[in-house]
């Protein structure tokens, strides 16, 4: 228990000892509520873009085209790695030790940044068979690139 | 806080051996102070904001680095034994995958009718305040990152139709420098 020395009326030392019981109580409980209502694992979310694909409505007013839209850039992800097609640069990035090679990825896109600054929009597209993991990795690298304007292409490839 | 300190004791209770009285007391101050900066730490992270979409245990979501705040939204989780809309399952998983169609006619027919009555809220509640029209037509995908794409593309195309403005995929936030390598 804590004690503070005060002095009375006579001058004399008395020792006040301060209720730390209910204030540890407090904290305990505190703890304990939080301990248990704590999220460990942070979940966000990806924001695409709208479909390429998506219904036009009446509502919808006519957008003007994005800066450099006659430059096409679209990532292809396939069963063997990445395809990357810049206007008519086409790259290919093999899967590295059987795993999709995002950093080589990063680094590319990261270049197409630079050379088109302005450019915020790209397409996504997959096979079938492809695992999901692997399009939210492309859409990360892309976002992390500089490339807000995600679509993904849901048509056959 | 007084305590009594151990040691030998008689069959009554009492110490026995010497005859001082001693009273230890607890130095209460360090625990007191470490319980408060975990209160503070605990605080901090406290978030709230993942109250607002249910996660379901089957589902092992992919990571991403470059993420954005979940906002309420309605919910289609796919998982590798059901589809569901808003915690009401549509179909099996095997069904979807399955299907020959891009369309999934369940889900479909649900969320027409989930924007049909926010339409008509909507159409209620223009006459006060327009400015958060249309928020709602929101959809987070929560999606198991060991399915292929297909199952995902026929939802996709499934939502789009059915008048979807904004969809967005549920991911677990990584630092970057963990997931690429980033120096």
């Amino acid at each position: 228990m804590a004690h503070v020395e005060e002095f009375n009326s006579n001058q004399q030392k008395v020792a006040v000892e301060l209720n730390l019981v209910p204030f540890i109580d407090l904290m305990s409980v505190c703890i304990i509520f939080l301990l248990i209502t704590a999220v460990w694992t942070q979940i966000s979310m990806i924001q695409l873009g709208s479909s390429v694909y998506a219904q036009k409505t009446s509502e919808d007013s006519i957008k003007e085209p994005p800066p450099y839209a006659e430059i096409p850039f679209r990532v292809n992800v396939l069963e063997t790695g990445f395809d990357v097609l810049v206007g008519k640069q086409q790259l290919v990035i093999p899967l590295k030790q059987g795993e999709y090679d995002a950093k080589s990825l990063l680094k590319y896109v990261q270049k197409v940044k630079e050379q088109f600054p302005e450019k915020n929009d790209v397409i996504v597209a997959s096979r079938n068979q492809v695992k999901y993991e692997y399009i939210v990795t492309a859409l990360d690298v892309l976002l992390l690139a500089g490339f807000p304007e995600v679509v993904i292409a849901t048509g056959d490839m | 806080m007084p305590i009594y300190v151990p040691g030998k004791r008689d069959r009554r209770g009492m110490r026995s051996g010497s005859k001082r009285n001693v009273v230890a007391v607890l130095q209460l101050t360090a625990m007191v102070d470490m319980f408060t900066v975990l209160v503070v730490f605990l605080l901090q992270n406290y978030a709230s904001t993942n109250q607002i979409l249910p996660i379901s245990d089957q589902i092992a979501l992919p990571e991403a680095t470059l993420v954005k705040e979940l906002k309420p939204s309605f919910v289609v989780i796919l998982s590798k034994e059901f589809l569901s809309f808003n915690e009401q399952k549509m179909s099996s998983f095997a069904d979807v995958e399955q299907s020959n169609t891009w369309m999934i006619a369940a889900l479909f027919d649900k969320v027409k009718e989930e924007i049909g009555k926010l339409d008509r809220e909507n159409i209620d509640s223009t006459s006060s305040d327009t400015s958060e029209v249309g928020v709602q037509y929101k959809m987070t995908l929560q999606v198991d990152k060991e399915i292929n794409f297909l199952p995902v593309k026929k939802i996709l195309y499934t939502l789009t139709q059915a008048g979807v403005k904004e969809i967005n995929f549920a991911v677990i936030k990584v630092q970057a420098k963990d997931k690429y390598q980033l120096l």
